[in-house]
């Protein structure tokens, strides 16, 4: 026994391992600290800034990145810095409008100007119109027009009235009138001036009934004629006023156009558009004299509403000589990153043009860089396709979702495309870049930059030293008060138990931010100058109160005992095991109590938590491994004779990961050999197939939940917690738990086999096999053996066989 | 000078094709300041009756070139709504011009409603130049000191 307590003496692990604390930051480093604080936000990112130097320098297809990496860790900043510094080496992208085109309405033409020129040229446009609108009413309004116009006017009368004179005169000649109804005209014969009746005419002789009959018939056939050559004639008639609208019209805006298309002859696009606008004036003019009346508003064309459509659109307008643009779009919705279509509603009707056409933040960015988030993109409805397509097609046309899946039926605009030239940054987290990769296959070819962001980076001298300032940096941007050197190292400590490793530092600036934020509140509730290591502690203790609901019920049923966790005594196949329970933005740990129990059978051990189909894969592996390791230790050579089932007390939720197998093994063993395990003692590890004992996660949070239990009901001293070896690099307890351990109230052992964590739970040796191959008597693996063997020797027994221990 | 030297007596003939508005301002013109008492005399036009009676005749119309039978009942409606058209169109223009005007309507062969209505001497005949030449015009010319005709539209 003297010989089992000093081996596990020996396994404490010592207060000063169990919290690295800072060590004093040197100070002769603040000389040149202005020049580093820049890098000192991407400390430990040099793998990934090279990364995306790389993907952002290299402007070939495909070449888009994919920025991976928790939130919080400073993507944005990192990704805007390098890709502005990179923009301000491009030269400034084109401007891009949208411009009625006069062929096609429904096609606007997409106009390219140089940078800046957009801008200008609508207003050159706009300036145009202004002109225009004055000069052309002025023209109809000039004498000399309204003279032409009134003899067009006379020569079409005079044609009219010629016609029915001719017809008269006609009729007249062989005594037949050209009678006019309200509707049309009447053919009657004639006598002495009046038309005769039915009674004058049947006294006329047959010849000359027949006579007249057939000269009306003669007359109505000229007279049909004439009517169906009337329209001819007042389309002759308005094609020359449409001809004398044009020359007048000609006249006065190819004047108006001429300083335009000098000043913009280099514009190709421009010297094109300018052309077509003044020939589709020319061609309407006769729409600026006679606006058409409706009684529908939105279809009105007086002349305001006729010169709209030779407004500009500016879809991306750039400033000459700046940089090549960096936008982020924050809500990249298929409208925001494409663009869209708007309309206006009138009486009832939609009603759009190409002055509605509105582009998204891919033209935006056109030249340049966009920054997206990658959940928000594959949130929104459609816009990964579309932003896929754009890439795909290098470039923009906007149309609605519905025009793009050609579930659309309305005839709208569909604008000439936009070529597109543009370097998409995605930052997203590393599950979505996985899963795109594994799902999409287009995702490849179309984001060939991986940049994986580190979450923290070594706790090495040179990185203490930087987050140091990188403290300073963030207080002062913040305006915070200022940090005194142990509230650094304490915030620099909290770092390492942030990243769950005393030999690392989490690099995710916005919960470092947080800490700082708070921790300059807690100074200023106590008025004070300065942030202490005090006000830090507040901080964080009070974070952990704010969010420690869940955490707190669990310890209150614990205390009441609702939950059973015994915390003194012992008892034979009863263990308590530690769990951590992760809400997403706070993680905590408890203890809870495993139970095995064991009975003669065919080897198998049921995981109950697996049968409840409560357990998970992780699990369950662990159950299988600790299985296999019971028999590869206790029965190499012999069937292993039982059956033995282990369980989650209490346990009403999923369980899973393997952080228990050592606690279930051990529950196990003492459930076979009836040797009971401290009570006061919680255990964590995953075990291997050779009894190795193998590190786990959320240790920090296990012994520290544990502790909690233990210091609830009084601590004294008795109270432990075995961990794996391979934990303790990871240990950043509480200050609070490291006092008690240096008070000797508290203890933490750390095993690497299986045989170290039975002998501490137990406190009776653990026992190796000896020369003759067995475990020494009075050990706690002899009574599993002899055990294992009594229940092999029973199963042949009732299997008929003969066995020894008959 | 007393006041029935001042008042103009004024007839106007109308058939149911006249320029009413022509004829109108051809009234208002011999009016001017003066006062005036306005008879209206819807001329009915009998060529319809009468072409109407004809098995042969024909509408063809204004717009389409389209012939149809012209019945009586046809020509009476196109009389019916010639003369009512005429006579709303007058009253139209005698609210604006603020006139009272009384209306007859006469056909060209009723010699005795003519002769009711021609009973004194009037001051002025303002007639389409469609009716000069009629036998009517001749009877409503009688007893008016003075005669204008207006030229009508032939389209």
């Amino acid at each position: 026994m003297a010989e089992t307590l000093a081996r596990v003496t020996e396994l404490a692990v010592p207060a000063a391992r169990l919290r690295t604390v800072c060590r004093p930051l040197d100070s002769t480093n603040s000389a040149d600290a202005d020049a580093k604080l820049a890098s000192v936000a991407y400390l430990g990112q040099e793998r990934a800034v090279e990364s995306l130097r790389f993907g952002i320098g290299l402007e070939r297809d495909g070449y888009n990145i994919f920025v991976l990496g928790l939130p919080g860790s400073h993507r944005h900043a990192l990704v805007k810095e390098l890709a502005a510094a990179r923009a301000r080496e491009k030269a400034t992208p084109d401007d891009w409008c949208y411009a009625n085109n006069f062929t096609n309405p429904e096609r606007p033409q997409a106009l390219r100007l140089p940078a800046g020129k957009g801008a200008e040229f609508r207003e050159d446009m706009h300036a145009l119109i202004d002109e225009i609108r004055i000069t052309i009413p002025t023209v109809f309004e000039e004498e000399d027009y309204r003279n032409q116009l009134k003899v067009l006017d006379a020569e079409l009368q005079k044609d009219i009235k010629d016609q029915w004179e001719e017809l008269r005169q006609k009729a007249a000649k062989v005594d037949i009138a050209v009678l006019q109804t309200p509707t049309g005209y009447v053919l009657a014969p004639v006598r002495d001036g009046k038309v005769i009746d039915d009674e004058e005419f049947e006294k006329l002789p047959k010849e000359d009934r027949e006579a007249i009959e057939a000269t009306i018939q003669r007359l109505s056939e000229d007279l049909q004629a004439r009517i169906e050559s009337l329209p001819k004639l007042r389309r002759k008639q308005h094609e020359r006023v449409r001809a004398l609208d044009q020359e007048v019209i000609a006249h006065a805006v190819t004047a108006l156009f001429q300083d335009l298309k000098l000043k913009y002859a280099e514009v190709p696009d421009v010297a094109e558009y300018l052309e077509a606008a003044r020939q589709d004036l020319i061609d309407n003019a006769h729409q600026f004299r006679e606006p058409s009346e409706s009684t529908l508003p939105f279809l009105k064309t007086d002349t305001s509403s006729l010169l709209l459509s030779y407004e500009i659109n500016l879809l991306v307008g750039n400033e000459s000589g700046a940089s090549a643009p960096v936008v982020y779009e924050p809500n990249p919705s298929y409208p925001n990153l494409i663009g869209k279509i708007e309309h206006r509603a009138e009486m009832g009707a939609l009603l759009t043009d190409f002055r509605m056409v509105r582009g998204g933040a891919l033209l935006q960015a056109n030249g340049g860089y966009l920054i997206l988030d990658v959940h928000r993109v594959l949130g929104r409805p459609f816009a990964w396709e579309a932003l896929k397509q754009a890439l795909f097609t290098e470039q923009v046309r906007i149309e609605s979702p519905a025009e793009t899946l050609g579930f659309s039926t309305t005839s709208t605009l569909k604008p000439e495309p936009v070529p597109l030239d543009v370097k998409i940054i995605l930052i997203g987290e590393r599950w979505l870049f996985y899963l795109l990769s594994l799902y999409d296959k287009e995702f490849g070819g179309l984001f060939k930059v991986a940049v994986d962001l580190d979450d923290d980076v070594q706790r090495t001298p040179d990185n203490v030293d930087a987050l140091a300032q990188l403290v300073t940096s963030r207080a002062t941007r913040h305006e915070l008060l200022p940090f005194d050197t142990r509230a650094v190292q304490r915030v620099i400590e909290q770092r390492a138990r942030q990243a769950d490793d005393s030999e690392r530092l989490s690099m995710n600036i916005r919960s470092l931010d947080d800490l700082l934020i708070e921790s300059d509140y807690w100074a200023r509730q106590h008025d004070a100058t300065r942030i202490s290591a005090d006000d830090v502690i507040e901080a964080i203790s009070h974070k952990k109160e704010r969010l420690g609901r869940v955490e707190m019920r669990i310890a209150d049923a614990i205390e009441r005992e609702t939950l059973l966790i015994d915390t003194s005594g012992e008892c034979v196949g009863q263990i308590n095991g530690l769990s951590v329970v992760d809400l997403g933005n706070y993680r905590f740990g408890h203890p809870v109590r495993i139970t095995a129990t064991t009975r003669i059978g065919t080897g198998d051990v049921v995981d109950i938590e697996r049968e409840a189909k409560l357990g998970g894969a992780i699990h369950s592996k662990g159950v299988m491994i600790l299985s296999s390791a019971l028999s590869a230790r206790y029965a190499p050579e012999k069937p292993l004779s039982l059956s033995a089932s282990i369980v989650f007390e209490q346990s009403y939720g999923g369980v899973d990961g393997d952080s228990a197998s050592v606690a279930e093994l051990c529950a196990l063993l003492s459930s076979i050999a009836r040797v009971p395990i401290r009570q006061n003692v919680a255990c964590t590890g995953s075990i291997n197939q050779l009894g190795r004992v193998q590190a786990v996660g959320g240790v920090n949070e296990k012994i520290e939940g544990f502790f909690g239990i233990c210091e609830r009901r009084g601590l004294d001293g008795s109270h432990c917690v075995v961990i794996p070896q391979d934990n303790v690099k990871h240990l950043m307890l509480r200050e609070h738990v490291v006092e008690a351990v240096r008070d000797n109230k508290f203890a933490v052992y750390a095993v690497e086999h299986i045989d170290e964590a039975l002998e501490i739970l137990t406190g009776q040796p653990a026992g190796s096999r000896g020369a003759d191959g067995r475990f020494p008597e009075g050990t706690v693996n002899r009574r599993v053996e002899d055990r294992l063997l009594r229940y092999a020797g029973q199963r042949r027994k009732f299997a008929g066989g003969k066995g020894k221990d008959e | 000078m007393n006041e029935s030297r001042d008042l103009l007596r004024i007839l106007l003939a109308v058939t149911e094709t006249s320029p009413v508005e022509r004829l109108w301002q051809s009234l208002i013109d011999q009016v001017a300041d003066a006062r005036a008492e306005v008879v209206t005399v819807i001329v009915s036009d009998d060529s319809w009756r009468r072409a109407a009676s004809l098995p042969f005749t024909r509408e063809i119309s204004r717009i389409s070139g389209v012939q149809a039978a012209f019945t009586h009942h046809r020509a009476e409606q196109v009389s019916a709504d010639a003369a009512g058209r005429a006579r709303e169109q007058l009253e139209g223009l005698a609210r604006d011009s603020q006139l009272e005007l009384e209306f007859e309507v006469v056909s060209e062969d009723e010699d005795a409603r003519v002769a009711t209505v021609v009973t004194v001497e009037r001051d002025i005949l303002i007639a389409p130049t469609a009716l000069e030449g009629k036998p009517l015009f001749t009877k409503l010319a009688r007893l008016h000191r003075r005669v204008v005709l207006v030229e009508a539209d032939n389209d």
